[in-house]
Parts: structure tokens; sequence; C-alpha cells
């Protein structure tokens, strides 16, 4: 188990509560999800959204994280580690943006447009992708459906087009994610490069 | 069992509030409240999604010149906002040091503040800036500095039955220039291990008012009582490095998993100074 690292005053609350409780936080396996986990459970509740175009319907718990759902879905190209916001392999776009599918609350993504990584194949995503895997942006690939998305939601939805994409913009687009195998200059590279791809078409 | 309810207008979601009682959570972008539910620290009995009720979506700047954010607005689009880009820049500065994108498009300011976490980038500034709160129960409405709203780590004024509705940001006073530095690891992911949320108004090249809030560094947003010593003074170095002094002696930080109390004690007081600094020097 990888240590929890965390400077949040949150989080460090859950460490202590951690250690009391005799609990960890580790990196849910396949299929499991946290649902049991919360005391007394709740009630279900169903939500409709459409996922990668398709219309999809759930009876989730309230206490149910999005990146859950989506993998039991069968959607697992969504990564999980570590359930707190820090390290952004759990991207996925809600109604086109950003967001961590690990505190995205299950019942929050009812009447919205979640597109997941495998939903990630028009021209754009297509260029990053192509891009990341020419200048080596990856190497384990854990961080990348992540990092993919986060680049994909900045060239398709920055404020002044993607003319005044900037470096500083794309380092800010993917400072949620987390590279552990320090991949970042290529990573760096492959976006610049998709960017003046897109911008040449 | 938890019970979960999503009323469509404010006026329903208070009433329920009321009626579910203590038990009761309200939820927002979820991000405190989810991590807390999943984990088994709070186990309500009702949750009451408030995330999109339209009379907390707005942010509006009224006739008197008060800019007023909806409590779901999230921090992505403070961020984005021209609105708050006009009125108080440092709003829209600070932001961009919230968490991550991704946070950013979850977490509303509303839940940031009423999770009263001292580690939050939002509230000094906001203090630094004098806004206030509005809390609305089936008792009525009422209006809370900030500086008042925090009594405790994740404990505040907010009373059981009540809903966080608005932060009003007055407007700024003529000369007054405003900054936030913060301190972290990742700028723009972590909490600060300290940071400075700084307002300083000149006029004739001294100092007329300062506030200077710090995250961090105690249970609640730390408002500096050393700035009485700026006012009426040319905001010289060696005036500022005095400040930083004094600031670092009136607090008393503990050591978390970023820094030791040590550390944070006399990087408060660094980081004020600069804060002061760059604040005087955007006021002129």
């Amino acid at each position: 188990m990888p240590p929890l690292r965390s400077s949040g005053s949150t989080h460090r609350l859950l460490c202590v509560s951690f250690r009391s409780t005799g609990q960890g936080i580790t990196p849910s396996p396949v299929g499991h999800s946290l649902r049991d986990v919360g005391k007394g459970g709740s009630l279900t509740v169903l939500i409709s959204t459409t996922i990668n175009g398709r219309p999809a319907e759930f009876q989730v718990d309230v206490f149910d994280a999005l990146v859950d759902i989506l993998r039991e879905a069968g959607y697992t190209g969504v990564k999980v580690n570590c359930r707190l916001g820090e390290c952004g392999v759990c991207t996925v776009l809600l109604d086109g943006k950003p967001v961590h599918g690990c505190l995205t609350m299950a019942v929050h993504a009812n009447g919205r447009e979640i597109m997941t990584i495998e939903g990630q194949v028009d021209d754009v995503a297509r260029e990053i992708q192509a891009k990341m895997a020419s200048h080596q942006g990856l190497q384990c690939g854990y961080c990348t459906p992540g990092m993919v998305t986060s680049l994909v939601a900045l060239m398709k939805s920055h404020s002044g087009g993607l003319a005044s994409v900037s470096r500083s913009d794309i380092k800010a687009a993917i400072a949620g994610n987390l590279c552990r195998c320090t991949g970042y200059e290529q990573i760096l590279e492959a976006a610049e490069d998709a960017l003046h791809s897109l911008l040449n078409r | 069992m938890t019970r979960y309810i999503r009323p469509e207008t404010l006026d329903a979601a208070v009433t329920a509030l009321a009626e579910a009682g203590p038990d009761a959570k309200l939820l927002a972008g979820g991000l405190a409240v989810g991590i807390f539910l999943r984990n088994g620290l709070i186990t309500p009995e009702t949750l009451i999604d408030i995330r999109e009720l339209p009379e907390l979506s707005q942010i509006l700047v009224t006739e008197s010149g008060t800019l007023e954010i909806g409590t779901a607005v999230t921090h992505r689009q403070i961020e984005l906002s021209v609105q708050v880009q006009q009125h108080s820049a440092v709003i829209s500065e600070m932001e961009r040091v919230v968490g991550s994108v991704q946070v950013r498009n979850n977490g509303t300011i509303g839940g940031n503040i009423c999770h009263s976490d001292s580690a939050e980038d939002p509230p000094p500034v906001l203090i630094s800036l004098d806004a206030s709160i509005v809390l609305r129960s089936v008792r009525g409405e009422r209006e809370v500095s900030l500086e008042e709203f925090f009594t405790g780590y994740l404990e505040s004024v907010l009373q059981p039955d009540e809903v966080a509705v608005a932060v009003r940001v007055p407007p700024l006073a003529p000369g007054t220039g405003c900054t936030y530095i913060k301190l972290a690891k990742r700028a723009a992911v972590d909490f600060p291990i300290v940071g400075a949320a700084a307002a300083v108004t000149i006029d004739g090249g001294r100092v007329s008012a300062a506030r200077v809030v710090l995250p961090a560094v105690a249970a609640t947003p730390w408002v500096c009582r050393s700035t009485g010593m700026l006012i009426g003074q040319i905001p010289t170095d060696d005036l500022l490095a005095e400040f930083g002094r004094s600031v670092s002696e009136e607090v008393h930080p503990t050591g978390d998993t970023a820094a030791s109390g040590t550390y944070k004690k006399h990087a408060a007081g660094v980081v004020a100074k600069r804060a002061v600094a760059e604040a005087a020097k955007r006021a002129r």
C-alpha cells in the first residue's frame, strides 16, 4: 500500500480516524466499491445519465462515488487510486468539465453527460493520444487516461480558443494529474505538439 | 439508512432541513461530505442536496457595489467569472490555486466555507475583504461577518437548521491593494502549509488600513494583530521586516504532515511580510 501523503487537514483527520479504527485506504480491486463502508447504508436513488453518448440508468447508493459506478459498468479505463482527489487518475468529463470520479457523488451525475477515456475518439482526443504515444508521454500508463482527459477538456473548452492556449495553461490543466513515472516533460511536449497539429489542421 | 432528497427551491430546502432535524446534512459539491460519508465519519439520517438550487447559483454585483456569490457556485465558476475579476481580482487569483481544475469544478464556495477547515484558501482572502455570509433558516435570515463565522476546527456559528445562501463582498476602499500568497509543495493542488491574504490601503504614501489573514496556523483563519504597527507608516523594508517578525511571534501553529509547527511559525511571518509588501505595491 502506498503511503498516504497529504498536507490537507481534512485528510489528516481521516488518517487519524483510520489509524484508530484499524482500517486503511487501499486502492480497491476492480469491481469492488466502498459501498459497504458507511455504517447505516442508504436508500438507493435512480439516476439517468449518458456515458460516452449512450443513455444509461443506475440504481445508486447516496454514498457511491461516480468512479465505482463507471468501473462496475465496465468503463475500467477510468482508474482508481487515492480516492481523495489528489492524483487525478479517475478524471472524467461531466458535461465537458473535468472532475475526479472518486470525489463526484454518483447522484450528481443524474441528468448529465459523462465522458470517459473510452469515449475519447474524436479528432482532438485522437491527436492528443497519438502525440502522447509518439513523445513517450507515458511509462506505466496508469495516469494516462486522466491526463488525456484533462488535456481534452483544456483543448475543447479554453475560453480564448485553441490559439491562446499556452504552456502555463497546459501545466494548470494537468496540475491535478500525478505521473509517478515522472514523465511530465514528455507529457508537456506531447500536449504542445498536439496543440500545434490541431491549430494547423 | 440515509435518506436522500433533492428539493427544487431554496424554501423547500430550508423547510426540509428544519423538518429533518440535527441528523441531516446538506450536500453541495460533495468533496468533504462525500469523503466523510464513504469512510463512515458521518452517518446522517437525511442528505439534502442543494447543489443545483438556482437561488444559490448566481454571481451578481448589487447597485451598492457589493459582490454577491451564491454558495453553490463552484470555485471554477468564480475563477473564470469576469464580474469577480472586475470586482475583486484577488478572489480570482486565489481561486486559481484552490485544488486542481477537477476539484474546482465540483467544490463550491459555500461548502468550502461551511466545512470550516482553517487550511482552506478562500476564507482568509474573503475575511481580508471584510466579506460576510448570509444564513437562512425557517426562523429567518441573518448575515454574519466571516471573521466571526469560524469558531474552531471544523466548527462555525452555522446552526443545524441553517443554509448558507450567499457570500457578500463589499466594494474595496479606494487606494486598496490586495494579494494572496500561498506556500505549498504543489501550489495549485495542496492545502497551504501557510499563506497570507493582505488588503492594504495607502493614503498619501502611508498605510491607512491593513488586514492580513493567515490560513493553516490556528483552528480558524488567523487575523493578524500586528497590523497596528503599519498604520500611519510608510511601508519601508525595515517596517515590513519588523511586521513579519511580529506576526511570527503572535502565531502558535501546530505541526502537521506538511510541516513542523516551528517551520510554520517562521514561514507565517515571512509570507505575511511578502503579502503586505505586494498589496502595498498594488495599492499605489
